[in-house]
């Protein structure tokens, strides 16, 4: 899918501050704070019943928080004077009414806007319903559903978009298509925030990573650092001597399945203090198994029992 | 690098027009919607051709025309309770705030676009009374036209305190289901307990006798009565509706 355009977006930035809303006893989100820049797509991660939504929701002035504040390029997402003009928002594709077609949304969506009928053909076509424009949204798949809903997101030519869970109900073939549009988005200094739970998908999309577990920010950094800092996997003719060598050079390590040791350091490090103990290796590379994966559940796995489902409140 | 190509200042401000305009367009581009407006002309319709076919009554306006009014007045707050409520049974609440998260401007266009669609109905019931008595009176010899300005007048007081109370009921119901049942239930529900618990003082919370006298030759008669009866059924509730539609998270 080629862009639709080449032109530039204004650099806007969101400032999530200190953001925490609380349900009766129940803290959804816990003093979030993060920031996305502009010509990045970030990423925000997390389990179901993590806070995503609510968090997305507080930053689009849909629910009131119980403490902190968003800025969206230093305003209020409430005093923007025409918020679709400078944020594009896509919370849930399946929030439509069924009895109108895709055409009428995009229709409704853009008078809002104060953009002309004729802006509406034009996005179906970007977004590939060209065909379907006329027919009922109650018709339509979850993945044309998403379209549609990127679609309205994008109408207002915005800065910033805020996308939840859009690849939910996508096939593989529209995954690449959406992954294609926000990095030309972003590219072109766009600024993108989409949620997922879906590790696989956000690892090959996303520049930044915030992940969330629990209500509270566990992790927040570039894609690669958080991934490089996976370590390096080790294995010896010796595991305890080679444990040894690594306890001797400083190095902190986890014991591995297989007899091999999970260490933290880049390759070099673990190679020089093997070499010093004299330990044979049999192995030694970066870990890379499915980095992001591992990095998720080990951020997000509770350690204190969450005390409900958030899922089952907060969404 | 990227080069800031527009300052956010060129952009507009939403106009309040257009959220009308939008707003009004929302209540009839579904099938919901326009099955609601369908069936109250249609109703009217058929009640003004029975009418007109009948030699007995005389082909007066006032009759024809009351005997319209009356269903409209019945259904036509259906199209507020729709208007002011649908958006959160139908979730696309998500949308429409995130566009114009000025939660109380969306709510007056809601309430300007469905009074201007139910005062555009009850004008089309009015224009077919009119022709249905043109129409009786070539089928019976005489029609007659008598009270009409009082009659119309009455008719559009009548119409708008409904649909006042009908946003007040949705805004505090939230939900069109519960709405649809609170509007067509409590006051019924009321009148059955105020008339056998009450006794006399029941006339102090009847808000169609309240009605009936804004819209008749004299609205000033008991005026106590009109306002705490205005109290009650409309400006509490349209009070806590408003406020919860202020603040209640959009989920």
């Amino acid at each position: 899918m080629p862009p639709a355009t080449g032109e530039a977006h204004r650099g806007l930035m969101i400032t999530v501050e200190h953001l925490t809303k609380r349900y009766g006893q129940f803290t959804a989100v816990d003093d979030v704070s993060f920031v996305c820049e502009s010509g990045t797509i970030t990423g925000f991660l997390g389990p179901n019943g993590a806070g995503k939504s609510t968090t997305l929701r507080m930053v689009t002035a849909l629910t009131p928080p119980t403490a902190g504040r968003v800025l969206i390029d230093g305003t209020a997402y409430r005093d923007l004077p025409n918020p679709g003009r400078t944020v594009g928002v896509m919370l849930d594709a399946s929030a439509q009414h069924p009895g109108r077609s895709g055409a009428e949304i995009l229709r409704l969506t853009a008078t809002m806007l104060g953009l002309p009928a004729s802006c509406v053909a034009d996005m179906l076509e970007r977004v590939g319903l060209a065909g379907s424009g006329k027919r009922l949204v109650g018709n339509y798949s979850l993945g044309m559903r998403q379209r549609l809903g990127i679609g309205a997101a994008l109408l207002g030519d915005p800065s910033i978009l805020i996308l939840d869970e859009p690849a939910n109900g996508m096939d593989p073939e529209g995954i690449r298509w959406m992954r294609h549009l926000l990095r030309d988005f972003a590219d072109r200094g766009g600024t993108v925030l989409l949620s997922s739970h879906l590790l696989g998908e956000v690892q090959a999309t996303v520049d930044r990573l915030v992940v969330i577990g629990n209500g509270r920010v566990v992790a927040d950094g570039q894609l690669a650092d958080l991934l490089a800092s996976q370590g390096t996997v080790v294995r010896g003719l010796d595991p305890a001597g080679l444990a040894a060598a690594m306890s001797t050079a400083g190095l902190e390590f986890h014991p591995l399945d297989n007899g091999a040791l999970r260490v933290q350091g880049d390759a070099e490090q673990v190679g020089r203090a093997a070499a010093h103990a004299q330990q044979i290796l049999l192995e030694l590379r970066e870990h890379d198994s499915s980095g992001l994966e591992e990095l998720f559940f080990e951020l997000t796995t509770p350690d204190s029992t969450p005390d409900s489902t958030p899922e089952a409140v907060a969404a | 690098m990227i080069t800031t190509t527009a300052p956010t200042a060129v952009i507009p401000a939403q106009r309040f027009t257009t959220q009308i305009r939008v707003e009004t367009r929302k209540l009839i581009d579904t099938r919901g919607g326009l099955a609601v407006i369908g069936t109250i002309l249609a109703t009217c319709l058929f009640a003004l051709i029975w009418l007109a076919s009948q030699a007995k009554y005389g082909a007066t306006y006032h009759r024809y025309s009351t005997g319209a009014a009356n269903i409209v007045a019945y259904l036509i707050p259906v199209v507020t309770l729709l208007a002011m409520t649908a958006e959160w049974t139908q979730r696309t609440a998500l949308t429409t705030f995130t566009l114009s998260p000025r939660r109380g401007r969306v709510l007056g266009a809601k309430f300007i676009a469905a009074t201007a669609v139910s005062a555009a109905v009850l004008t089309v019931v009015l224009v077919l009374a009119a022709g249905a008595t043109a129409l009786g009176g070539a089928l019976h010899g005489h029609a007659s036209w008598g009270h009409m300005g009082a009659d119309i007048r009455s008719y559009f007081i009548i119409m708008f305190l409904e649909v006042v109370m009908a946003a007040a009921f949705a805004a505090l119901a939230g939900q069109t289901a519960v709405a649809l049942v609170a509007y067509f239930i409590a006051p019924t529900a009321w009148a059955a307990f105020a008339a056998n618990v009450l006794g006399g003082s029941a006339r102090w919370f009847d808000i169609f006798a309240t009605y009936d006298r804004l819209a008749s030759d004299r609205p000033l008669d008991h005026i106590g009565q009109t306002v705490t009866s205005i109290a009650c059924w409309i400006a509490v509730p349209a009070v806590l509706g408003i406020r919860r539609s202020l603040h209640r998270e959009i989920k």
